[in-house]
């Protein structure tokens, strides 16, 4: 009873965050932009986003008449069921986690790989060409860029000897990964831009480009969903970013914050990196960025990893 | 037991339904949930290093390509004009595959753990990646270098199938143009003149 109670709070929470952080984006970026944001709807804004769920909710749901109807109903549910479960094993503290699995980042390098079949289903089931072709670019772009985070966690892996997210945060407790591994840290900053397919790599859901890509059959709940699922799959990019590579809930040289905000302020920083991200930078074509995740990426990883590994091999500060 | 012999029926009923089912990406789509299903089986007998691995691999990659090639290939779904007598011969050996799982049975009755090996005190409390890279990198290295060659054959094979020399096609970043650059005022490089 105690762990129902907890997982409801828990997406409860992690809802209205999702909810809010479209808000904040859309302030960032009017900012950036010399404009305001929403500000018409409550004070700054802040009834912006549960106007906006509320106008989802309201809308009135088209289904194609050509489509797949199961798969076209089941695949937002499939995207949005997937992005709220792998934040299972994510550590906010030392005992604030749901589930505390000793294989914890396989469990989210595996979700993530089931995830894009959430893409490739709603993309097929519209039966509408501009929805099949995002949904295959999408998919591919996940799948190369999923080839090169694996990568970048092994080499973390093979200092901490664990998959266990506590484990891997309490190792960095003298000094963080992101430290010691910079350019692999940025290297899976960007693969994380584009695992979400997230600006500069949103290319399968541009409006320009292919009217928003295997979302575009969908009205109402579930395009609620999709949104959803990918807004908090940038708050667990950014999660994971923060557990490999900068210290979790492990304290910052800013002493006065208290223990249980280090890690949701640390994914703020990250979130507006997202977001400053996407107010400057242009948009990859699709050839560029396919040769960003295969030619360049995957073999920087590869070699950052034979680098380390060669590195612990030879200082003999290798523990298994 | 429950969980094996549930588990064990849905395999059974996934892996007869692929070729049952009208819709040539249903039998994808039942495919991945065949997949699925076995690394649950995986994780019920505690090897969860290879569900997982199962789920990573084979849902996360091959099951893609497989459905890729599907979706790119125009490939007309074939009319099943046998009589419906075949499916519900298909669907009686679906039932028999679920109640006469014998399988779940034994493996809840066999001793396969105590190998001959002197290494079962190893088995005490250590995870299931230190217990199969402590064979697989020692006592099986050769295997496992045969099969990382095995599949560079078929990466390569893959690549020089498909690969067509077209004589005339327009490329960037040639090598001529990269000769062009001189970085210091004096330096070129210096390239045999390529058929294609």
């Amino acid at each position: 009873m105690l762990i129902l109670s907890k997982l409801l709070i828990f997406i409860l929470l992690l809802l209205i965050s999702v909810a809010f952080f479209t808000l904040a984006e859309r302030k960032v970026l009017a900012v950036i932009q010399r404009r305001k944001g929403p500000n018409v709807i409550g004070a700054f804004g802040f009834l912006q986003p549960i106007s906006d769920g509320l106008k989802l909710l309201i809308k009135e749901t088209i289904i194609p008449s050509h489509s797949n109807n199961l798969i076209f109903l089941f695949s937002p549910v499939l995207t949005f069921f997937i992005s709220l479960v792998s934040w299972g094993p994510i550590a906010f503290d030392k005992k604030s986690v749901i589930g505390d699995i000793n294989l914890g980042v396989l469990y989210l390098l595996g979700i993530s790989s089931v995830g894009v079949y959430g893409i490739i289903l709603s993309g097929w089931s519209s039966n509408s060409k501009y929805a099949f072709l995002g949904c295959l670019r999408s998919a591919a772009q996940m799948v190369s860029y999923e080839v090169s985070i694996g990568f970048v966690i092994i080499s973390v892996l093979i200092c901490c000897n664990s998959l266990n997210i506590t484990e891997i945060i309490i190792f960095q407790k003298n000094v963080y990964f992101g430290i010691a591994f910079l350019p692999l840290s940025i290297v899976f900053f960007i693969s994380g831009l584009a695992e979400t397919n997230r600006h500069p790599f949103d290319l399968p859901e541009a409006e320009s480009e292919l009217v928003s890509g295997y979302n575009v059959e969908y009205s109402a709940m579930g395009f609620a969903l999709f949104s959803l699922g990918e807004y908090s799959n940038m708050l667990l990019m950014s999660s994971l970013n923060i557990i490999l590579f900068w210290g979790g809930w492990l304290p910052t040289f800013l002493y006065f914050i208290p223990g249980i905000l280090n890690f949701p302020l640390k994914i703020c920083l990250f979130t507006f990196l997202y977001i400053i991200i996407r107010a400057i930078l242009p948009r990859y074509r699709y050839d560029q960025l396919m040769l960003l995740g295969w030619k360049i990426f995957l073999p920087l990883s590869i070699s950052y990893l034979i680098l380390n590994f060669s590195i612990l091999y030879s200082f003999d500060v290798y523990n298994y | 037991m429950v969980k094996l012999t549930l588990l064990l029926s849905l395999l059974s009923i996934f892996s007869f339904s692929i070729f049952i089912v009208d819709n040539l990406i249903h039998s994808v789509f039942l495919l991945i949930l065949l997949f699925l299903t076995s690394s649950f089986i995986l994780f019920l007998m505690q090897v969860d290093f290879l569900g997982f691995a199962f789920i990573i691999i084979y849902v996360g990659a091959i099951a893609v390509l497989f459905l890729f090639v599907i979706m790119m290939i125009n490939i007309k779904n074939i009319e099943n004009t046998k009589a419906k007598s075949f499916k519900l011969f298909i669907l009686i050996c679906c039932c028999c595959g679920i109640f006469f799982n014998q399988w779940s049975f034994f493996f809840y009755h066999s001793n396969l753990l105590y190998w001959d090996l002197n290494i079962s005190r190893l088995f005490d409390s250590f995870d299931n990646i230190f217990l199969i890279s402590k064979l697989l990198y020692s006592f099986y290295n050769f295997s496992f270098l045969i099969a990382g060659l095995i599949l560079l054959v078929a990466m390569l094979g893959a690549i020089l199938l498909t690969m067509n020399f077209k004589p005339n096609s327009l490329s960037q970043l040639s090598p001529k143009q990269n000769a062009r650059i001189s970085y210091f005022n004096n330096s070129t490089f210096f390239i045999k003149k390529s058929i294609n």
